[in-house]
Formats: C-alpha cells, sequence, structure tokens
C-alpha cells in the first residue's frame, strides 16, 4: 500500500500542478463574436496544452456545442455579443449545466456588470485586454478545482 | 414617489453642474493582445457635423457602429482605411470604448453599456438587406442628432507590422440615471 502511495504522489502533485498532458483532460468553451478574440484565446490555451473544445460566435452555437459535449468544464464568454449577450447566456447555461465553470471576459468592468455576470453564475471576470498570464491563471485555478473534484 | 423623482433630478443636475471634461477620459494608449492603439492629437469638438456626413462615410469606407446604452447614450462611429483588418479593428474598438466607458463610471459615476456592433461594408450598400440596415440607422442618426454633442478621438492602430489611422467620433446625449444598457 506505501508502494503504491509513492508511486502515486508523483502523478498528483502533476495533477494539482497542472502539466501540460493534464490541463487535455480540461474541455474549454470559447463564446466571443469575434474571431479575432477567439483564435488569441485559444491559441494561449492549446499552447498551454489544454483542449479547446469549441469556439462560437454566437449565443446559439453556444448551446449547440454544449448540446453535444455536455462534459465541457469551463466557457471563457464575452458580454458583448448581438441577440444575446454573455451575461444572457451565462444565466441560461448556468441553468443546465451547473457543473460548468463559466468566466465572463470583457472591456466593460463596471461593478454593475461584474455584480451581474456574478449573479448569473460566471466565477470570474477577465477585464479585455488581459495578459496572457492573467487568463492562464483563472482557467488553471479553475482546472486544479476540477482535477480536485474529479480525484474526489 | 415624488421625493424620488426629486432627489433623482437633483442628483442629475449636480452631475451635470460637476461634470469633468469627459473626453479627458478617453485612453491615450491601449496595449491589445499583440496589437497596440495611440492615440495620435487633441479630441475635437465640432458641432458641424450632420447624419449626411456619416451616410458619405458609410458609403465609402468599412464603418463599425457601437450603440451607447445608459445614463450617457449615443452611437460611437469608427472608420479607417478600408485595408485595415475587420476583426483586429472590430475588437480593437471594443476594448477602446469598453475601457473609456469603464472609466466614466469610476471617475465620475456615469453608467453606460455598450453593445454589439453594426457593421456597414460599402459593397453592402448596393443590395437590399444592406440598404435596409442603412437606411434605418442613417434614420435613428439623424434624429439623435439634433439634440447631441459630437467629438472626434484620432488614433493609430499598430497591428499586423502595419499602421492604420482611426477616427471615432462619439455622438452622445446625458440621459441622466434611468438606463437599462440591455435593452437595445
Amino acid at each position: 500500500m506505501g508502494l503504491f502511495y509513492l508511486n502515486l504522489m508523483p502523478l498528483k502533485l502533476r495533477l494539482l500542478g497542472m502539466s501540460n498532458s493534464a490541463n487535455s483532460a480540461v474541455k474549454i468553451l470559447i463564446v466571443d463574436d469575434s474571431e479575432f478574440s477567439r483564435k488569441i484565446v485559444a491559441k494561449i490555451l492549446v499552447d498551454e496544452g489544454y483542449n479547446v473544445i469549441g469556439e462560437a460566435s454566437n449565443a446559439n452555437e453556444a448551446v449547440d456545442i454544449l448540446n453535444s459535449n455536455s462534459d465541457v468544464n469551463i466557457i471563457l464568454v464575452d458580454i458583448i455579443m448581438p441577440d444575446v449577450n454573455g451575461i444572457e447566456l451565462a444565466r441560461k447555461i448556468h441553468k443546465i449545466y451547473s457543473d460548468c465553470s463559466i468566466v465572463m471576459m470583457s472591456s466593460l468592468s463596471q461593478d454593475h456588470i461584474v455584480i451581474e455576470a456574478i449573479s448569473a453564475g460566471a466565477v470570474d471576470f477577465i477585464k479585455k485586454p488581459f495578459e496572457r498570464q492573467t487568463l492562464l491563471d483563472s482557467v488553471q485555478k479553475l482546472s486544479r478545482e476540477i482535477v480536485k473534484k474529479v480525484e474526489g | 414617489m415624488d421625493i424620488v423623482k426629486n432627489l433623482n433630478q437633483t442628483i442629475k443636475h449636480l452631475k451635470e453642474k460637476h461634470r469633468k471634461d469627459l473626453t479627458t477620459l478617453l485612453p491615450e494608449e491601449l496595449k491589445i493582445y499583440d496589437a497596440h492603439l495611440l492615440e495620435k492629437k487633441e479630441v475635437i469638438r465640432t458641432n458641424h457635423l450632420d447624419a449626411i456626413h456619416f451616410e458619405n462615410q458609410f458609403k465609402q469606407n468599412f464603418s463599425v457602429v457601437f450603440g451607447l446604452s445608459g445614463e450617457m447614450e449615443g452611437f460611437a462611429i469608427c472608420r479607417s482605411q478600408n485595408d485595415i483588418p475587420q476583426d483586429l479593428f472590430i475588437e480593437s474598438m471594443n476594448i477602446l470604448i469598453g475601457n473609456y466607458l469603464s472609466s466614466l463610471d469610476e471617475n465620475e459615476q456615469i453608467f453606460s453599456g455598450l453593445l454589439a456592433p453594426l457593421l456597414f461594408y460599402p459593397e453592402k450598400q448596393l443590395d437590399l438587406e444592406g440598404q435596409n440596415h442603412f437606411y434605418k440607422f442613417s434614420q435613428r442618426l439623424r434624429l439623435f442628432m439634433q439634440e447631441s454633442q459630437t467629438f472626434h478621438a484620432n488614433y493609430n492602430l499598430f497591428g499586423e507590422n502595419k499602421c492604420y489611422p482611426v477616427t471615432i467620433t462619439f455622438i452622445l446625449k446625458f440621459k441622466g440615471s434611468e438606463y437599462d444598457w440591455r435593452n437595445i
């Protein structure tokens, strides 16, 4: 039992420290009407080994992707989008896929909007433009929580 | 109810009386991922523009218009040269205007939200859908410009190894404290 424990420890530490291979277990969806922004976010995450399972340019596309990939762990959602804005989308997603962590992204960062985003179910808020590390810090923190939850 | 109404009017009056020059809160410089926005020169106020000026501009250049809704409402009309990478242009304007509105709230307690952009492609003016889109917006702009203030801000957008001049025209009206930024 002791040997088994010792053998598993490095793996567990690696998972908690989130190596690139562990990152690949984290499924991420990006929702932003700006292709420019989606590509930048996707590149940063893919470079770190995260599994970006899809990109959506509006709320309807996001819901379609989620309907066929219900095990998405993290959704990054822009607020300013046509038709259905990111906060309304977050509210909808949070009701149906409550296990999924929602991170809002926006150039608007007024308190009212941040509060509304959090009450819609978002767990984090990233102000645009952001540094690469700001995005990674947010996703890494959530990934660690996801891994811990999976490990029980 | 009347007390609340009177109080709101007093607050609105005080805000208007003590308001700073709001153009000074425009960002001078912004790093946007791999691109860079730099303010080119002083903000220019003008009373000499009308909706026809913009209608002509929309026919010549790709333009992006953001609606502003809230205590300060109106439009931010963004123009550049036609070869500007459109996605970089739209996102950088979204970030610049969004940051400006956040700064207005933080410094002057004026809350406004930003709406999804309307895009005007010169070539689209030729088809029916493009003409309808253009006509509806022109009508709104004509009405709105009768009672609003206008100023321009010029920037250089450095991206994809090139520099693109960008002009943003803000057409704004101070509406007061009854707002819902999601309503348009």
